[in-house]
């Protein structure tokens, strides 16, 4: 199925070998191409002034200092909207889920394509999850990897960074979270992503992401061009916003792809506080403890919907 | 005085704000309180320069007109118009804060998507409109020189202060990159 909204740059001008995660160049005549044929004329006069090696492939380190500076600034964002603060609330019940259903010790909560690791790194610093937690950032690109490792080590905060695939780590996670990240897969990938899910040994998931409204491309618009200065985070910012799936979107794909967990929103129809829970979140457990989960969650009945 | 004194607070307040946001998106640590705080106090500081020279500026002209007393007046009159279109500006987004800072989240987001973010895009309109009001309402040439300097002086602050911040991402790499 084509994506008609078509891709962010950040999708674009990063390439990962998805078995040895290995980086492929990634020629620049081929993001503008991308980009034309999504006729979106903002990203591609974005991209057009990216830098390039004398082989026409984009100069990664040049790539790698704008995903840093955007990812800095999409932290800003996460701080101002409390990101944290809803992981922790969605996080924690699932912990006592997960902590009654299991003896492993520690529980491992992976945070997948973690970016800089603000949400893990902030976890770790408020520290109410419990001394049982470990706390995983995986994420590809190794630059942003190493930079979540070194604001960890500054804040001397228990929790760890790898570049790696989150599915396919040596101490496999039993909850899987992830913040802004679900809208970058589209259709089948989507599909694939929870299947990914279905086959890991991972006894739930909470999963953050913009929820899509009339007035959220407005907004956000306004938002990323008033407070962000790196072009890419201002369009990628924006166009997360136009792009992001619907609560039906994401539960049909887990429907399809993860059948084995049980699923609920939260936020997904936020009635009269459309305009400031710009955040909705898919969270799922294993069926075998899916009786539980509107208990776990009581304290959020107002914002949650049971979906299956 | 109190017209000077107001605006200097105006001006201030300004500068701290830019302060902050020159240094937000910036750092990635978890805790910034000091860091944030470091930034107002600098840009607050910066300020301070900006409202001095502006006022020897001003005390210059006074003291060189042949009517020390019909010059300062001039100057109270533009710099009324200027405080009460900055005044009006400042208040809403004073009271913006007081939502801010409630201890509602929700309340937080509402004045960030609909506040802030479209304040902080209207500052340079609202300093521009201010002073060449003020400016065109005084008629009067040492007013103009003053508020041209001023709107230089405030129109390229924010850029100033933001550049503080420009390199700090670099510590995060390794090799860092120039572009």
């Amino acid at each position: 199925m084509r994506d008609v909204y078509g891709p962010e740059i950040s999708d674009l001008i990063v390439d990962y070998d998805p078995d040895t995660l290995a980086r492929r160049p990634v020629r620049k005549a081929d993001v503008l191409g991308r980009l034309s044929d999504a006729r979106n004329v903002w990203g591609n006069f974005i991209a057009r002034g990216l830098p390039t090696n004398d082989d026409g492939t984009l100069d990664e380190r040049v790539v790698d200092g704008v995903l840093v500076r955007s990812h800095l600034e999409l932290q800003r964002l996460h701080e101002e909207f409390r990101v944290g603060r809803t992981m922790k609330l969605l996080l924690s019940p699932m912990l006592d889920l997960v902590r009654a259903s299991t003896k492993e010790r520690p529980i491992r909560v992976v945070d997948l394509g973690c970016g800089l690791g603000y949400i893990l790194r902030w976890l770790a610093a408020d520290g109410a999850l419990g001394d049982d937690i470990e706390l995983v950032g995986a994420d590809y690109n190794r630059a942003l990897v190493e930079a979540a490792s070194k604001l960890a080590a500054e804040d001397k905060l228990r929790c760890r960074f790898v570049a790696a695939n989150a599915f396919r780590l040596a101490e496999p996670a039993h909850v899987y979270v992830s913040t802004g990240v679900l809208h970058h897969f589209r259709g089948q990938d989507l599909v694939r992503l929870f299947a990914e899910h279905e086959k890991s040994p991972a006894l739930g998931f909470v999963h953050v992401d913009i929820r899509p409204s009339p007035i959220a491309p407005l907004g956000s618009f306004v938002f990323h061009v008033a407070r962000m200065r790196e072009s890419l985070a201002k369009f990628d910012g924006y166009w997360s916003a136009v792009r992001a799936h619907t609560a039906s979107t994401l539960l049909g794909a887990i429907r399809e792809g993860g059948p084995g967990f049980a699923t609920a929103t939260l936020d997904a129809n936020p009635g009269i506080h459309t305009v400031v829970r710009i955040f909705q979140a898919v969270l799922g457990v294993r069926r075998t403890f899916a009786s539980a989960l509107p208990g776990a969650y009581a304290s959020l009945a107002s914002r949650l919907e049971i979906a299956s | 005085m109190t017209i000077a004194l107001a605006l200097a607070i105006l001006v201030l307040t300004d500068c701290v704000l830019c302060g902050f946001r020159g240094a937000a998106g910036r750092e990635g640590t978890i805790d910034k309180l000091p860091y944030y705080c470091a930034a107002m106090l600098r840009a607050a500081r910066d300020g301070v320069v900006l409202v001095v020279f502006h006022a020897l500026v001003v005390v210059a002209f006074v003291a060189t007109a042949t009517d020390p007393n019909a010059a300062w007046a001039t100057f109270v009159g533009a710099g009324r118009v200027a405080v009460t279109i900055f005044g009006v500006y400042a208040t809403a987004i004073l009271v913006a804060f007081g939502f801010y800072f409630a201890p509602i989240g929700d309340f937080r987001v509402l004045t960030n998507v609909i506040v802030f973010g479209p304040f902080t895009l209207a500052r340079p309109f609202v300093i521009f409109g201010g002073l060449v009001t003020a400016i065109v309402t005084a008629h009067d040439t040492s007013v103009t020189i003053v508020g041209v300097l001023a709107i230089g002086a405030m129109l390229t602050f924010q850029h100033r202060i933001d550049r503080r911040y420009d390199t700090r991402w670099q510590r995060l790499l390794d090799t860092p990159p120039t572009g």
